[in-house]
């Protein structure tokens, strides 16, 4: 993509030389301002001054009634005091990370499986694809629902630990097994779609450099971790990255599962859901837009750490 | 796929009986939900309570299905869900094809830094906008319309859908654009006669994925439907997890009204869905 425009940069400086096209120019370029101009109000409007607004709110204390005051950094001193206020922040950051930090690497690891798989020239491999694809496009609240039958004390999963003399627990209304709940419920939504971003990027793979390398000899595993792994590192650093900026900003399952409060116990209270209760429930614009501004600066750290580190094990072949 | 000549018709062999195993097994595990769904929502409660595994009832309860027609204005939620979905995947579609074509087809100084923006846009989630957002909103006095969730996606249509369409877009010759140049035609018109039409399966691409995010989309319809009459599908349902907590029979029959119209699209579109996939996987 960058050649691509450094090309067309080229071109147009090569026509300039020849034709009094700089008006043209000017015309194509209104034109361009003209194409993109909703993008700009959309930028704008619900990127660009939220995130200002909420960087100011997180400075003041307000409730929608009076005026907001400002209180300087008292929202952030809140957010450090971690025996009041700063305490279900902490609960929040650390059931998060921690699902993330469990369920992302799972569906990496599940979806590589289930595409290199699918792409051993495996016959009904539409019907196989969409089998593991299908959860990943209803999932929501209507699949939420499902999940909190299927580990409610007689859901699914524990008739089948019974099978195996195993007394599951009832994991949405139990401290210890909610997020569990939550992480296997997001490796079955979440696996789908990565298995076929990666048995799309598996395609991409020439046959012609893996038979080349089969006949220098090479078994199976070197073949994988030498040639595959790396042509495919491409794919999963996007997996990667989206991967765990879905995980951060989890919402909608934790919701379902504990009907809106984060429970048991706040056990599975993730940050945006803290957001929103701070910001329904509470009324509290101060301190919840510190809140998303510690989570705008998370994810946007960790999004520059990966692009950072990803120059050491992502291997782009142009 | 076409290479590698004999070695490419399957044998039977451990290996290949081993693929198939593991690949019908999974496959089964990752369904078995939707069916064990569908069999408890024709249960009556009794049979549900009994120990018993069984996966479909003695005698199928339509009744189930009624009952929570009766006990929520699903009908009115399902128009909701449906006119939402519709006009805003007809706002992100056509504006972000709107703005891909500036990207794709226009030079200009400054449209590398425009199109950082689009992707910036990727990197911030929603979730940390939501406060100065509905506090506008809230003061507009527009809480229970279908404003605050629509607008947005008229302006922009969506980082994924312009940077998929500007792909696309980059992809189709170009003599047909500077030919109608030379004839005169403006941008706009050569939008709208030439490249639109041209873009047809991508914009399919994006119609097919923008619905289904709308359709499942919770957050937004939460805070901004509030009221039982304004509410959609999923934000109506989220409420049935408190309101039918021991009713399991009752919570999925509503569950499976609210995937049915997505399991119809997932059926009519696969081959849409399956080629957005590849073209979003392997450009980055």
């Amino acid at each position: 993509m960058q050649r691509v425009d450094e090309g067309a940069g080229r071109l147009s400086r090569f026509r300039s030389l020849f034709a009094p096209l700089p008006v043209l120019q000017r015309v194509e370029e209104r034109w361009f301002w003209f194409f993109i101009a909703p993008f700009l109000a959309g930028f704008l409007l619900f990127a660009l001054a939220p995130l200002i607004a909420s960087f100011a709110l997180s400075f003041m204390e307000w409730n929608l009634r009076g005026a907001p005051t400002l209180v300087g950094l008292e929202n952030y001193a809140d957010l450090a005091d971690l025996k009041g206020k700063g305490k279900i922040v902490l609960k929040a950051f650390s059931n998060t990370v921690m699902i993330t930090v469990i369920a992302v690497p799972m569906q990496l690891v599940i979806g590589l499986s289930f595409a290199l798989l699918l792409n051993q020239k495996v016959k009904g491999m539409a019907l196989f694809r969409m089998a593991f694809y299908l959860p990943t496009v209803v999932a929501g609240v209507a699949t939420a629902a499902l999940w909190r039958w299927i580990l409610g004390s007689e859901g699914l999963v524990n008739k089948a630990l019974d099978v195996v003399g195993v007394a599951g627990p009832a994991w949405f209304n139990e401290p210890e097994s909610v997020r569990w709940g939550i992480i296997f419920m997001l490796i079955w939504a979440g696996t789908g779609g990565m298995t076929l971003i990666f048995l799309a990027g598996l395609q991409q793979i020439s046959k012609d450099i893996l038979e080349a390398c089969e006949c220098d000899g090479a078994g199976r595993f070197r073949r994988f971790f030498s040639i595959t792994l790396p042509l495919l590192s491409p794919t999963l650093f996007f997996n990667l990255v989206i991967g765990l900026i879905g995980g951060l900003s989890l919402f909608t399952e934790t919701y379902v599962v504990s009907g809106g409060g984060g429970g048991p116990a706040n056990e599975s209270m993730s940050v945006a859901l803290l957001i929103y209760r701070l910001l329904i429930r509470n009324l509290d614009f101060g301190f919840g837009s510190a809140v998303a501004w510690l989570l705008t600066a998370v994810v946007l750290l960790l999004t520059v750490v990966n692009f950072r580190l990803s120059k050491r094990w992502v291997f782009y072949d142009n | 796929m076409t290479t590698s000549g004999a070695r490419a018709i399957p044998m039977i062999s451990p290996r290949r009986v081993a693929i198939y195993a593991a690949l019908t097994l999974f496959s089964l595990l990752f369904l078995l939900p939707f069916v064990w769904q569908l069999g408890t929502s024709l249960k009556t409660p009794a049979e549900i309570a009994t120990g018993t595994f069984t996966l479909f009832p003695a005698e199928p309860q339509w009744e189930n299905y009624a009952e929570v027609f009766r006990r929520a204005p699903i009908a009115t939620w399902f128009f909701n869900s449906a006119f939402i979905a519709m006009v805003g995947t007809l706002g992100a579609t056509l504006t972000s094809a709107f703005c891909a074509y500036g990207f794709a087809v226009l030079h200009a100084r400054g449209s590398r830094l425009a199109f950082g923006m689009v992707l910036l846009t990727i990197l911030v989630p929603y979730q940390v906008l939501i406060i100065p957002e509905y506090i506008v909103w809230a003061k507009l006095g527009l809480i229970n319309t279908p404003l605050p969730i629509l607008l947005p996606w008229f302006l922009g249509g969506g980082a994924f859908n312009i940077f998929l369409l500007r792909q696309f877009m980059l992809g189709l010759p170009r003599d047909m654009v500077d030919a109608a140049r030379v004839d005169g035609a403006n941008e706009l018109h050569i939008f709208v006669r030439i490249i639109l039409p041209m873009c047809a399966p991508a914009l399919a691409i994006v119609a097919v994925f923008h619905f289904i995010y709308m359709w499942n989309d919770f957050l937004r319809p939460l805070l901004y439907l509030p009221d039982p009459s304004a509410m959609t599908l999923p934000v109506g349902l989220s409420g049935f997890v408190n309101k039918f907590a021991r009713q399991w029979h009752l919570l999925l029959a509503g569950s499976v009204i609210a995937l049915a119209p997505l399991l119809v699209v997932f059926a009519l579109a696969q081959r849409v869905i399956a080629r957005g996939i590849s073209i979003a996987g392997v450009r980055r």
